[in-house]
């Protein structure tokens, strides 16, 4: 039962980590990025190439995580921007578009070929508790962890967390007080990115490094960001790990084929009866 | 276009798709099938994505349901491919409706999440079937698929592409001019009201639960027809046909031919199709040009194809005016 229960911490850590950039992205720009786990993916290759090149792998993790917060952002400079009409529709369109492209793109440049992927933590499993977990999975843990926090500080405590905050209430009335929204914007795909590369790293060393890698996880880490609201971040990253968990005891308990649909069982279930999601905000109806 | 004009090129197009076909050849014909199954389907999309300013990720899980609930009915229940036909239309209503109604309350990218876990879903729920225990384990036909038969009118068996032509043309036809009939009567007002602005909408009396939920009934039950037409199309049906891929090709085809009309549904439908079979024969990388071509679409065509062309037609009508004068 626990050992379930911490590895469906693992796996729904690295959805929490892909979840808060969802949300992240959402209440910036209030759109659903369908790319995210694309561009995550292709920062991933990034770190594996660099690493197979004879780079330390911390240095070939910064580089990868530097093209994430570089290509996140121009998302949202070149391409949202640029749409004439920027209407939900188009706006998930576009999203969905370079879903296909940058899947396109990283086949076209890193192959079709699966690849093991270095763990960034080696050594023999720990065993404490009567459980029994690598020591990646325990890293995975951390940096979740991590993640939390940073992310509840920065929006607290820096002047930046503040700014996000202003520009996802009110676009209009921050430029009115003369805050740089653009460069927030582009600031929180940027941090966004980061956090999708990081995820990608992650969850390598466990399923394999390929091209259609993040597509399952992009979808749960979906599930995650609705379920937790798609406003708040903590919610996201709360229900990113209940969905793991979740997940993983229907497949330790009942079977393993009914995990994944399980998981859009919950979806479902939470956008028809919860649509703001168990600590969002009530979605605003647009006049 | 006036109406009389319009009219008349339409009849062209339409003498001209009753010709041409048999002196193209089998896989020419088969291509030309595939683009008249997607344009059906596409059509039920124009009027939830144009219409009623819906956003579905989930289209094919509604064609997948018309497939195999036709498939189903063509060899458990022994009925003929024409029955099958309607049916299929209204299993993929019934689905559509009983989507609809858990959605009422959904919007934009909210609806886009919901549509994409339906589609994703309903493959992943059919393969796995087995492992529900519920009804037979086999009833999906596992890994190999449903293989439903050929349909036969008497002793003629529609079994070249050629004969299936003629017999998705005809469909074809009706359905567009159902759409037209539905989308200019009072629901297609009441529906363009409601994208305008649901609660302005309701002000003026528009029923907009209503209108919303059986907009996805109608493009479920063009999904249906669509489905039980490409069930026959295949020869095999299994889920990898239905992949998010094929929802996003469908509203790629409502994007590229113009979102708003339902002869924009066709000219998407063929375009994107041509653009597959152009694409398949250069590269094996299909989904980056595929998804340039759908940010190209996105970011530049307003409108879509049949927008541009009418917006050129009316400049050219106003420089005539201007001349005349």
């Amino acid at each position: 039962m626990m050992q379930y229960v911490a590895s469906g911490l693992v796996s729904g850590g690295i959805y929490a980590t892909m979840a808060i950039g969802i949300v992240l992205i959402y209440r910036a720009s209030g759109v659903i990025n369908f790319a995210h786990g694309e561009l995550a993916t292709f920062g991933t290759f990034v770190v594996f190439a660099c690493w197979s090149a004879g780079l330390p792998l911390p240095l070939a993790l910064l580089i990868g995580l530097l093209v994430g917060a570089v290509a996140s952002p121009c998302i949202e400079a070149f391409v949202l921007s640029g749409l004439r009409r920027r209407t939900h529709l188009t706006e998930v369109m576009a999203t969905v578009a370079l879903f296909l492209a940058l899947n396109g793109l990283t086949l076209a440049v890193f192959g079709e070929e699966t690849h093991e992927f270095p763990a960034l933590v080696t050594g023999p499993p720990i065993e404490a508790f009567g459980l029994v977990m690598s020591r990646q999975s325990i890293l995975v843990l951390v940096v979740v962890a991590g993640l939390t926090l940073i992310m509840a500080a920065m929006f607290r405590f820096t002047r930046l967390g503040a700014a996000m905050r202003a520009v996802s209430e009110s676009r209009e009335s921050a430029e009115l007080a003369g805050l740089p929204v653009r460069r927030i914007v582009w600031s929180v795909w940027a941090v966004a990115g980061m956090a999708g590369v990081l995820a990608g790293v992650l969850i390598a060393p466990i399923v394999y490094l390929n091209v259609n890698m993040m597509i399952d996880v992009l979808t749960k880490a979906l599930a995650g960001a609705v379920v937790g609201g798609l406003t708040s971040v903590s919610g996201a990253i709360t229900a990113g790990l209940l969905l793991g968990v979740g997940e993983s005891l229907v497949a330790g308990y009942v079977s393993t084929q009914l995990a994944t649909p399980f998981v859009f069982l919950v979806l479902v279930l939470a956008l028809v009866v919860r649509p703001q999601g168990l600590f969002g905000s009530a979605p605003k109806v647009k006049l | 276009m006036t109406a009389t004009r319009r009219n008349a090129a339409g009849l062209v197009v339409l003498a001209l798709a009753v010709l041409v076909p048999p002196a193209l050849g089998e896989y020419r014909t088969y291509v030309l099938c595939l683009m008249a199954i997607y344009a059906i389907g596409s059509i039920g999309l124009t009027v939830l994505v144009g219409h009623g300013g819906m956003i579905s990720l989930g289209h094919a899980g509604l064609v997948c349901v018309g497939a195999y609930g036709a498939s189903l009915l063509m060899i458990r229940a022994d009925v003929s491919f024409w029955l099958a036909l309607p049916l299929a239309t209204a299993i993929g209503m019934l689905v559509g409706l009983a989507l609809g109604y858990p959605f009422l309350k959904l919007d934009g990218p909210y609806l886009a999440i919901a549509t994409f876990g339906f589609a994703v879903a309903l493959p992943e729920v059919i393969n796995r079937w087995s492992a529900f225990g519920v009804g037979d384990p086999a009833l999906f036909g596992g890994a190999l698929g449903l293989n439903p038969p050929s349909p036969a009118i008497g002793s003629l068996i529609i079994n070249t592409s050629l004969r299936f032509w003629y017999v998705c043309l005809a469909v074809l036809v009706v359905a567009v001019l159902l759409a037209r009939r539905i989308l200019s009567s009072r629901w297609g007002q009441d529906l363009r009201a409601y994208r305008q602005s649901p609660p302005a909408a309701s002000a003026y009396g528009v029923r907009t639960r209503r209108v919303r939920v059986w907009s996805f009934a109608v493009a479920g039950g063009y999904a249906g027809l669509c489905g039980a037409l490409l069930a026959h199309h295949l020869g095999a049906v299994g889920t990898s046909s239905f992949s998010l891929t094929l929802s996003i090709t469908f509203l790629m085809m409502v994007v590229i031919g113009g979102v708003e009309s339902v002869a924009g549904a066709v000219v998407g439908a063929v375009a994107v199709v041509a653009l597959q079979e152009w694409l398949t024969g250069q590269t094996s990388n299909l989904q980056l040009w595929y998804g340039v071509a759908l940010l190209l679409a996105v970011m530049f065509l307003r409108g879509g194809v049949v927008g541009m062309v009418q917006a050129r037609l009316r400049r050219l009508r106003h420089r005539d005016e201007a001349e005349h004068a």
